[in-house]
């Protein structure tokens, strides 16, 4: 048996802007959802 | 061969070294076919003219400079639109992915890059890849170039009618029961999945993760081996990926079946089978036995319970999997007053009935106080298929049977009766239950010209045994018909 995971090093990740240019909805940088609890 | 869309890839590979064609007017007959054919076919989603222009450039400019990455420099290569591609939408057959570009490539992708390949576009498939007939995809559905009004099959059926039809000199597809055998056996060339882990499953929109491969469809088994050692090897982004050794198989090519144990499985090879797959079946044993293999009948009784297990384990798989599909990060979403009903709404407009339908079922047999009576209990075939075909290993190389029960099938007259469409999987779900690898080859035409299977089975890492007894079956069989609409006739 050997550890089938690979070392725990910072790599290059998707950049920000263009994960969120995917979005359906976005503000500033964060995903925007409807809210989670029934309005009162 | 007049038209160089007909071509092999190890034919156009000469041809582009000897000089005897380019890169860029290898790639404009492909389109030429595609042109022509498109309309009956569909089996493209989204093609890729400037990208595919731009790459033929660089390999005759690479050509030219006398630099050669290897066999697949300069050949037209279709990716099924379950593979991520950077900067070309990809929608798995998808109304929930429709629009998505996605920013990074699939480690296949990037290595079919990097060998020179020229990606042509991204091909039609069942929705998720979850069918066997590529109807289930939400842009509609590919039709078999042997004969337009039937399925070919599915769900990498875009990438096998692309090949079989000449728009492509050969294609990726995914495989998670038979996806990519089945299409090939229906469309008349050679379809691969290799033993799972060996083949990166980074970027390909998954389905059911122990169970997804990534392989080869391809005119020749020859052509196959090219594209199995381009995308084969580890890779750290998937956790699955082996680590050892990409098995060596081109040298066996050419070894012929002298001497190689063969068992018929017989638990796939009788009854239910339409009679003409199994006289031609039968045939291609009788000739691998003449030619010196030794054959015997094998049974393997668990195979016969896999069905059943695949179609638990798959849908549970895919229930987990295709949680990710909110209408938060990516494609379209449909407005909610909260969170937990857009991502209702959203999903239940983005998804078909099959996605659904898999979706539902496995849920429910993954939810409390059922878990064990269906999860648990599929886990447990499948770990009896698994020690099934290690007893079987001991005293055989491979073992063989028809890849699908039937020729290819008419549009529209199963897509209402999905038990029998998943019948279509019987004879190639066991070796992924097992992660063994197959292969499909051309096994002759039934009496309405539709091509046949022939399917081959070898242990984990078992490659250099599948593709050596691919190679003599090929050569036993001498399969060497065209679709109708490969045709001028056919296309006009």
């Amino acid at each position: 048996m050997v550890n089938a995971h690979r070392p725990d090093r910072v790599e290059e990740t998707l950049d920000r802007e263009e994960v969120l240019a995917q979005a359906p909805e976005r503000e500033g940088p964060y995903f925007r959802v409807p809210p989670y609890l029934e309005q009162e | 061969v007049s038209d160089p869309a007909d071509l092999t890839i190890a034919a156009a590979g000469a041809a582009l070294r000897s000089g005897a064609l380019t890169s860029v007017g290898l790639l404009e007959a492909v389109r030429r076919r595609a042109s022509m054919t498109e309309a009956n076919l569909h089996a493209f989603l989204t093609l890729d003219p400037e990208g595919a222009a731009g790459s033929a450039r660089d390999a005759d400019a690479a050509f030219a400079r006398g630099e050669d990455r290897g066999p697949l420099q300069g050949i037209p290569i279709a990716v099924k639109d379950n593979l991520v591609t950077r900067g070309i939408e990809t929608t798995a057959g998808s109304r929930i992915l429709a629009g998505w570009v996605p920013p990074y490539d699939a480690t296949v992708v990037e290595r079919l890059a990097a060998a020179g390949a020229v990606m042509v576009g991204k091909t039609n498939l069942d929705e998720f890849a979850m069918g066997s007939s590529t109807e289930n995809s939400a842009y509609g559905p590919t039709r078999n170039p042997w004969n337009p009004d039937m399925v070919p099959g599915g769900s990498s059926g875009g990438s096998a009618a692309a090949v079989s039809v000449g728009s492509a000199l050969g294609a990726l597809g995914s495989d998670t029961g038979g996806s990519i055998r089945q299409p090939a056996a229906l469309t008349g060339i050679v379809g691969m999945k290799p033993t799972y882990g060996l083949v990166s499953r980074y970027g390909l929109i998954a389905f059911a993760s122990s169970l997804d491969q990534i392989g080869p469809l391809t005119r020749t088994v020859q052509d196959a081996v090219t594209m199995f050692e381009a995308i084969a090897g580890h890779d750290p982004s998937d956790a699955t990926s082996y680590r050892g050794e990409v098995p060596e198989v081109r040298s066996g090519l050419d070894r012929g079946p002298e001497g190689l144990r063969v068992g018929v499985l017989t638990e796939l090879s009788g009854e239910g089978n339409q009679p003409a797959v199994l006289e031609a079946f039968q045939r291609t044993v009788d000739a691998l036995e003449r030619a010196g293999a030794t054959v015997r009948p094998m049974s393997l009784p668990a195979c016969a319970e896999a069905l059943n297990a695949y179609y638990l384990i798959a849908p549970a798989e895919c229930s987990a999997n295709l949680a990710r599909f909110d209408g938060v990060r990516y494609g379209p979403r449909l407005d909610g007053d909260t969170v937990e009903r857009m991502m209702a709404a959203t999903r239940r407009d983005g998804f078909g009935p099959e996605v659904t339908r898999r979706i539902l079922l496995g849920t429910y047999a993954l939810s409390a106080g059922y878990y064990e009576a269906f999860y648990g209990q599929a886990q447990k075939v499948r770990t009896l298929v698994i020690e099934d075909f290690r007893r079987a290993y001991r005293e055989v190389d491979v073992l063989v049977s028809p890849t699908s029960p039937t020729t290819a099938f008419g549009v529209g007259e199963k897509v209402d009766d999905p038990l029998t469409m998943y019948l279509n999987d019987v004879a190639t779900v066991p070796t992924n239950l097992a992660g063994d690898p197959a292969i499909s080859v051309p096994a002759g035409l039934d009496d309405a010209g539709l091509p046949i299977g022939f399917q081959i089975l070898a242990p984990a890492l078992g490659e250099a045994a599948l593709f050596r007894a691919a190679a003599a079956v090929e050569r036993l069989v001498g399969f060497d018909a065209r679709p109708a609409l490969a045709t001028s006739e056919g296309a006009a």
